[in-house]
């Protein structure tokens, strides 16, 4: 076996590490504030098809019959977008929030990203801020 | 964190279509076809004309 001949089985967990491995060289590199999207495919000799996906990049698996012309299309990943139902429900849970399709404190349009390591520091509490020259300067932030 | 690296996995058998009678392909935002960001699955499926475009399958 070569290195791209994944068994399907294996290829979710394997993609996975692809991802994570991104992830880690990203943070190495110290790319400050930039981030990326990333979606993996993988297609087995069997006709499997393996996609994981962070951010907005999709992917599509497309069949059209020769004889009707229909053709079916089969999402393979879907958007990391503010306003979805499951992904605003992770924000909030991380005490971050959502306004006008974006999260805040971040103002990212995506709630998911390879880098972006600013954003996914722990939200600071106002309250625990402790430098006097901002207490002077703005009302207390409760 | 508020901002996730967690990715999503799928599978797809797409085994079934994998024959005479239908002409595959898998498309991505890289491949160019639409703009990242107008690449919607809705969009897509206007331009292929696919009468069915999989909603239902997006994920359990």
């Amino acid at each position: 076996m070569g290195p791209l001949d994944i068994d399907p089985k294996a290829a979710p967990s394997e993609l996975k590490a692809i991802l994570a491995a991104c992830e880690a060289k990203a943070s190495e590199q110290n790319v400050g504030i930039s981030g990326s999207t990333a979606t993996l495919t993988h297609i087995s000799t069997t006709g499997m098809i393996t996609a994981a996906s962070v951010g907005d990049a999709p992917a599509l698996f497309l069949a059209k019959d020769k004889i009707t012309a229909d053709v079916t299309m089969v999402p393979l990943t879907r958007d990391h977008e503010p306003n979805h139902f499951f992904e605003q429900s992770r924000i909030y849970n991380n005490k971050g929030e959502v306004s006008s399709g974006r999260v805040y404190p971040s103002k990212l349009n995506l709630t998911r990203a390879i880098g972006d390591f600013w954003l996914k520091q722990p939200p600071v509490k106002w309250s625990s801020v402790m430098n006097p020259m901002w207490f002077s300067l703005m009302p207390v932030c409760i | 964190m508020v901002i996730s690296n967690e990715p999503d996995v799928v599978q797809f058998d797409a085994s079934l279509y994998l024959n005479d009678e239908y002409d595959v392909c898998e498309l991505t935002a890289f491949d160019g076809i639409l703009d990242h960001g107008v690449a919607t699955r809705q969009n897509y499926a206007t331009l292929f004309g696919s009468k069915k475009d999989g909603e239902a399958r997006n994920f359990a």
